[in-house]
């Protein structure tokens, strides 16, 4: 594995740190704030600069590893919005950006035992029993339609981490719009997790046995492009495989917004005449900031009949993350209080729908919403309802 | 000892219960995280934790907190972000951290007068971005855009764009340690605006000045501001020599052309190529040379020159520019030139100039440094530049950045020196703090500079005579317990 493992190896980016708040907000002159843990928390210990200065006492001996830095190290949503903002800490290590450090922190947690109680305890739990997330993979067995399963084709989903209904419903959205689009596809279902989850919580013990296995699978299927639902799934197997298998020659990847996009252009795919409809679009961290994917999203909306786009304050770059992932305990219901904020931002518009392209986003927003969950679609969902 | 010890925890709970109870739990955290992010910056200055910090949001928390401290003589430490402050904000230990970055209401933009009124915790970032849209800019340190403004207005002069002033306050208000709140300026009287600084009583915005929070705590100021007019320009010229660059500042200045200029030199300028490509970081390998001696076709000095006004005069400025810089054995670059001399600073430059807002400095990434500062006559920083980069190249570590600029018209220059040590290695950091005193006691004697701060202890009140002795009978009248920022050891040699 390429991936630093120990904080003192990067001691002079972790001692870098300004204390400057610009992790905390987006560029210049809009200047929102970005950062989930300070707008809840407001102050500088609860911003990555203030996780810094924790790992740099930690360094210097002027605190322990403790069940409190557990809490606020995994209450971070590492939605990366930090990770391009701050040129200081990228500047002496190039290789580890902000959010890449405080899952470094996590792991040098989770080997000491320090692992907050509730979910992540729970995953690691199973991830040390089984060396893989079952339960974060197929809750049920996929129903894949014949008429677009083919080995022999050119593009493989990955379509391995379904852990939850309304996931399940995005995957049969994806396999009807297929149809549609009469397109054949290899499919990668094995349950468990692509090491996204394990990267992200600093299981990575277990990660480089977990990861090489999948990789092995994945190029069993031959040279094929891959294709995701999941950008968490895409963005670490883009971006981080490279890091952990020592021979990983790398992949072309695609996100189902852009082959929908591609399917449109191609005439493969036609609106149906619908009523009048306003949707806001929640960009996920990992699609947007991880792997740059902001206009596919949207040019696909621009392609349905009837359907207005109204964008939220904080779009794009500067999105403010759904908080899916945010599961320490330093701060009482922090995950779903931070999918109100964002809610209540997407209320400002006006718009009828909450559309978004990432399970996680999708899962926490239709939980808040409760009654109003019919209100959250992701794209394929959305798509697949306005297409013939 | 242990009984003394058990006695003054349970009178520091007793402290945050009360504080909780008059200004709300939610301000005020006493967490170990919290104590220890608030312990250190990334000055060399040991860590010290306090026993609490608070976080107000309006001005009566900050006068209950003052209140609650002086009763129980509480050392109190106050940041309004905390940045760029090279070690000001390290807490007294066991004092109490008023943090009021919670404090950023933008108040009113005086577009007619000239002034905005804000709170301590608007940063440069929100608030540039605030003025530009009403056409307005304000003056710009080189520090991060999360820095605020009234941090380093108070710690004059420390605001870019500003070579006309020497600070930028207009008005202040104030909190005393018994509650007693005052303004500063013409706003102390009911429905009277922040257009004048002083009268027709004495300017006492000048007493909080360079105080750091040693006589009372800011909670609102009114800060100059001034109009984006029409055209503007930033010019590079190259002078190899320093004392040539200061002549050409000061001949510009004197008839009245820019408004502002900076003299860089030129490893300060390289280090702004410091840069992340892709996974590979680029330090430029001319800034790890001698400072005293520059490579070949890169100059010893570039000075920035921002002007604005109408088209019309800027392009007749233009021809000036031009003229003053060969006068002085210098000359202007082109735009092609100066890309390629200087291609990191050229981009940032003209976003500050530009655009007047703060760039992140990449050179920053080149890790901790630390910062001698000192003002002097324009004549004199001639000499005091080639003894401080000598000095400076003796402690061997790279690259040795300075830069220096005019205020109050070029009555005095701003120089400020920095080097890079390997944090790692604290006996040579040691070292060169030790000889930082030493330099700044050489630099008064025989190039009459006068330190930025109050540094290691040196000067002392004690060494200025009546001036020590009236200060100090009046921050016994305002803060007759001491707790006021006694970690800027300002009044150390005095009060104690």
């Amino acid at each position: 594995m390429k991936l630093t493992n120990n904080l003192e190896n990067i001691r002079g980016a972790i001692s870098a740190c300004l204390r400057c708040n610009g992790c905390t907000y987006g560029p210049w002159p809009e200047n929102y704030t970005f950062c989930p843990i300070y707008e809840r928390g407001g102050t500088f210990t609860s911003s990555a600069g203030g996780l810094l200065y924790l790992a740099k006492a930690i360094l210097n001996q002027q605190i322990d590893y403790n069940p409190s830095l557990a809490d606020l190290a995994f209450t971070c949503v590492a939605c990366g919005a930090c990770d391009g903002k701050c040129v200081i800490v990228r500047c002496i290590n190039p290789n580890m950006a902000l959010s890449d450090i405080i899952r470094l922190f996590r792991y040098e947690l989770v080997k000491r035992g320090f692992i907050p109680e509730g979910p992540i305890k729970k995953m690691y739990e199973e991830v040390k029993k089984k060396g893989d997330l079952l339960g974060n993979g197929q809750k049920e067995v996929l129903k894949i339609p014949d008429e677009i399963r083919s080995d022999r084709a050119d593009i493989l989903l990955i379509a391995e981490c379904i852990h939850s209904d309304a996931q399940a419903r995005s995957y049969d959205a994806a396999f009807s719009l297929l149809g549609k689009m009469k397109k054949r596809v290899a499919i990668f279902s094995d349950p468990g997790c692509c090491g996204s989850t394990l990267y992200d919580y600093g299981f990575w013990d277990q990660l480089p046995a977990l990861v090489e296995a999948k990789w092995e699978k994945i190029k069993g299927f031959g040279n094929k492009k891959l294709l995701f639902l999941d950008p968490h799934c895409q963005e670490f197997m883009t971006n981080k495989y490279l890091k952990i298998i020592d021979a990983f020659n790398g992949f072309k990847g695609q996100h189902f917004s852009e082959l929908l996009l591609d399917a449109f252009s191609k005439g493969k795919l036609k609106s149906k005449k619908m009523k009048k409809i306003k949707v806001s679009y929640h960009d996920p961290c990992f699609l947007g900031r991880g792997l740059g994917i902001y206009d596919p999203p949207r040019q696909v909306l621009a392609r349905l009949n009837g359907v207005e786009l109204i964008e939220m304050k904080r779009n794009r770059e500067q999105s403010f993350c759904c908080g899916a992932r945010g599961l320490g305990n330093y701060f009482e219901d922090f995950s779903k209080g931070t999918a109100q904020r964002r809610i209540d931002e997407f209320l400002k518009t006006g718009a009828d729908i909450l559309i978004t392209a990432c399970p996680y986003c999708k899962e926490i927003f239709g939980k808040v919403m409760g009654k109003e969950a019919h209100r959250v679609k992701d794209l394929v969902e959305f798509v697949n309802e306005r297409v013939a | 000892m242990e009984a003394a010890k058990q006695g003054k925890k349970e009178e520091m709970d007793l402290i945050i219960r009360r504080l909780r109870e008059r200004i709300g739990s939610e301000k005020v955290k006493n967490d170990e995280l919290v104590l220890v992010t608030y312990a250190s910056d990334i000055s060399p200055v040991p860590p010290q934790r306090p026993s609490c910090v608070v976080f107000p949001e309006i001005r009566d928390d900050v006068v209950a907190v003052l209140q609650t401290a002086n009763e129980y003589r509480i050392p109190i430490t106050v940041m309004s972000g905390g940045v760029n402050v090279a070690g000001a904000c390290i807490p007294e230990k066991d004092g109490i951290v008023i943090d009021l970055r919670r404090m950023d209401r933008i108040i009113e933009i005086n577009t007619d007068s000239g002034y905005a009124v804000i709170e301590p915790g608007v940063n440069f970032d929100r608030f540039s971005a605030a003025l530009a849209d009403q056409g307005f800019r304000c003056a710009i340190p080189t520090a991060p855009g999360g820095a605020t403004p009234l941090g380093n207005y108070i710690s004059r002069p420390s605001g870019s764009l500003t070579n006309r002033h020497l600070d930028l306050i207009q008005d202040l208000e104030v909190v005393l340690p018994d509650g007693t709140i005052l303004n500063t300026g013409s706003s102390q009287f009911p429905n009277v605006g922040s257009q004048l600084r002083y009268g027709p009583f004495p300017d006492m915005a000048g007493l909080f000045l360079c105080a750091y929070g040693t006589l009372g705590v800011i909670t609102k100021a009114a800060l100059k501001i001034y109009p984006i007019n029409e055209a503007n320009r930033v010019h590079l010229a190259a002078f190899d020599k320093f004392e040539n660059a200061v002549d050409f500042v000061k001949n510009l200045i004197n008839n009245n052309i820019p408004e502002h200029c900076i003299i860089w030199n030129w490893q300060l300028f390289k280090s702004f190529e410091v840069n992340v490509v892709g996974d590979e970081y680029k330090i430029p390998p001319e800034t790890r040379l001698d400072p005293r001696k520059p490579p070949k076709g890169i100059p010893y000095n570039i000075v920035t020159t921002f002007m604005s006004g109408y088209e019309e005069s800027m392009r007749t400025n233009d021809r000036i520019l031009k003229k003053v810089a060969a006068k002085y054995r210098g000359r202007v670059l082109s735009k092609k030139e100066a890309q390629a001399v200087v291609p990191g600073g050229v981009f940032g430059w003209n976003e500050l100039y530009g655009k007047y807002h703060p760039l992140e400095p990449t050179f920053f990434g080149l890790g901790k440094y630390l910062a001698w500062i000192v003002l002097t006559e324009p004549r004199r920083v001639k000499e005091l530049e080639k003894w401080a980069v000598e000095e400076f190249s003796k402690f061997k570590t790279s690259p040795v950045c300075y830069y220096a600029q005019p205020f109050d018209f070029g009555r005095a220059m701003f120089f400020r020196i920095f080097c890079f040590p390997d944090p790692k290695n604290q006996k040579l950091v040691d070292h060169i703090v030790g000889k930082y005193r030493e330099m700044y006691d050489v630099a008064m004697k025989r190039y009459g500079g006068v330190p930025l701060r109050v540094k290691s202890g040196y000067p002392t009140l004690e060494l200025v005579g009546g001036y020590g002795k009236a200060l100090t009978m009046i921050k016994k009248a305002f803060d007759p317990n001491n707790i006021l920022s006694p970690n800027m050891r300002i009044f150390e040699e005095v009060i104690g």
